[in-house]
């Protein structure tokens, strides 16, 4: 088992197998040998979030470990249509706890999970216009006129017709 | 769950008990996202999306603009990444890439060069049509404006050896020739001409200008490998004192509309331009690009900018001394558009 300290100093532990999804502590793991009782701090996740991210290595603990780097995307993680059912309902989350995740899983060191919420965030984006997109993240248009007409029409020809 | 906590709750209980209300977002709270993982999230998107997205705010503007983001959606869409600053006109690119492989002899590298760029071209092509999106313009961006290829006073020998895309002209003749590739509908086929500024060499009287319309032989999608063949459709003028008669800047020609019904969906649309007339002086002129624009929609103000290359060790002609005074002088009054010429009155245009 591993123990977890939470930025909010709440301690978690969970099963190794679990907690190794996370890459950082994995490496940490492997820096601390058999220190058995000793805590990872993770000052940069809370525990509300940490438990979300924990809920998401507990399902996928057995999948294949993602490649350590990786110099360009593969076909599978640019895509943003394949995320399967258990994943879709897990990431189904108000805005601000996804982006904790996100935040979390970039931190921990998770790619599967840090891609599943870039692609979710990518699908909130897909279908919408710029308008839409803009009140769904609350974005304020911070162009003038002449710069947002400008770009409008560089884009132009990407455009529906 | 195999986690065990300090509080007796599974962290889902926890979750479930102890969430408090859903807070509405935080002001742009997107936008606080490390800038990397903003990256990510717009390389999750296909390049339309993407574009969209980065119309909202200029952080993801200027984001979604930097050269490695381009690189990776260039990977995306099947684009090599040196051509990161080809793909916002992959139809131009392929189009010029293509009739450069006709040009004048080329070392080997540089005709493997020119392959790639022009297969890069046709893979992003590829790639736009299988998302059918249909560019709604297709300006001809970075075209390489005519230049002196020798001497500003010395006619090269032969003249013909220039006819190709590569857009030249000399003091006493004009071959300028470029080409996109265009789909099927009805087109306005606008070239933008500039002329010189030298208003002392006087106007041209007599200009031919072409345009072909062509269909390819065979294949799906514009390669190397495409034979193509004159279409039905062959628009063919001769503009006889059409110019503005002295000191144009830019003017842009209609030419059209044309019908473009290719059994595969594209044609390719050339556009030339001659007089080997030497009793009148052309230096200076070149096509800025040309344009195709659906017929009845309105053409759009254009930004273009002197790329015209320097040959190297050959001298400043006077026409450009004096287009660059000009331009210089234009450039200090750009807080006020441009006067629009007296033949396109729908234009602004604003030097770069």
């Amino acid at each position: 088992m591993v123990k977890l300290l939470s930025s909010d100093n709440e301690k978690i532990t969970v099963a190794q197998d679990v907690a190794v999804r996370s890459m950082l502590i994995k490496n940490m793991l492997e820096d601390i040998g058999d220190a058995e009782d000793a805590e990872i701090p993770l000052p940069n996740v809370t525990a509300r979030v940490l438990k979300k991210v924990i809920e998401y290595c507990e399902h996928h603990k057995n999948d294949p470990m993602p490649p350590a780097e990786e110099d360009e995307l593969g076909d599978e993680r640019r895509r943003s249509d394949d995320i399967d059912e258990w994943d879709a309902d897990y990431i189904d989350v108000e805005q601000e706890l996804l982006f904790e995740i996100i935040l979390a899983a970039n931190y921990m060191d998770i790619k599967p999970l840090l891609d599943l919420g870039c692609k979710t965030v990518a699908n909130m984006i897909k279908g919408k216009t710029t308008e839409e997109i803009r009140k769904t993240f609350n974005i304020t248009c911070d162009f003038t006129a002449e710069e947002e007409e400008q770009i409008r029409r560089e884009n132009e020809w990407a455009e529906d017709r | 769950m195999a986690t065990q906590q300090e509080a007796t709750t599974s962290p889902e209980g926890m979750l479930d008990a102890e969430l408090p209300a859903p807070p509405a977002p935080h002001a742009g709270i997107l936008l606080e996202l490390p800038e990397e993982l903003l990256e990510t999230v717009i390389l999750a998107l296909a390049p339309r999306e993407m574009m969209r997205f980065a119309r909202t705010c200029r952080k993801v503007y200027e984001l979604g603009h930097q050269p490695h983001v381009w690189s990776q959606l260039c990977w995306r869409v099947g684009c090599a990444p040196d051509d990161v600053d080809k793909v916002l006109s992959p139809l131009a690119t392929a189009s010029s890439a293509t009739a450069s492989l006709e040009d004048a002899p080329r070392t080997e590298k540089e005709q493997a060069a020119e392959m790639e760029k022009q297969k890069a071209a046709v893979r992003v092509l590829k790639a736009l049509f299988a998302e059918q999106t249909v560019p709604r313009r297709l300006a001809a961006y970075e075209m390489e404006g005519a230049w002196l290829e020798a001497d500003y006073n010395a006619p090269r020998e032969d003249p013909m050896s220039c006819t190709g895309t590569v857009l030249r002209t000399n003091v006493w003749w004009l071959d300028l020739s470029t080409s996109l590739i265009v789909p099927n509908g009805v087109w306005d086929i606008l070239a933008r001409l500039r002329g010189p500024t030298n208003h002392w060499y006087g106007a041209f009287p007599d200009v031919n200008v072409t345009l072909t319309i062509e269909y390819p032989r065979h294949g799906a999608r514009p390669s190397s490998e495409t034979t193509w063949h004159l279409a039905q459709t062959l628009t063919e003028r001769v503009v006889a004192g059409a110019f503005p008669s002295v000191e144009f800047e830019h003017w842009r020609h209609p030419l059209g509309p044309v019908d473009v019904r290719s059994p595969v969906g594209y044609a390719r649309v050339t556009f030339n331009m001659y007089d080997h007339d030497t009793s009148t002086f052309k230096s200076g002129m070149c096509i800025d690009y040309i344009e195709a624009v659906r017929t009845g929609d309105e053409p759009r103000p254009v930004h273009w900018s002197d790329k015209r290359p320097r040959v190297p060790g050959s001298m400043q002609a006077p026409w450009e001394r004096q287009g660059t005074a000009a331009m210089r002088e234009l450039e200090e009054t750009t807080m006020t558009p441009p006067p629009p010429t007296a033949t396109d009155g729908q234009d602004v245009c604003v030097i770069m």
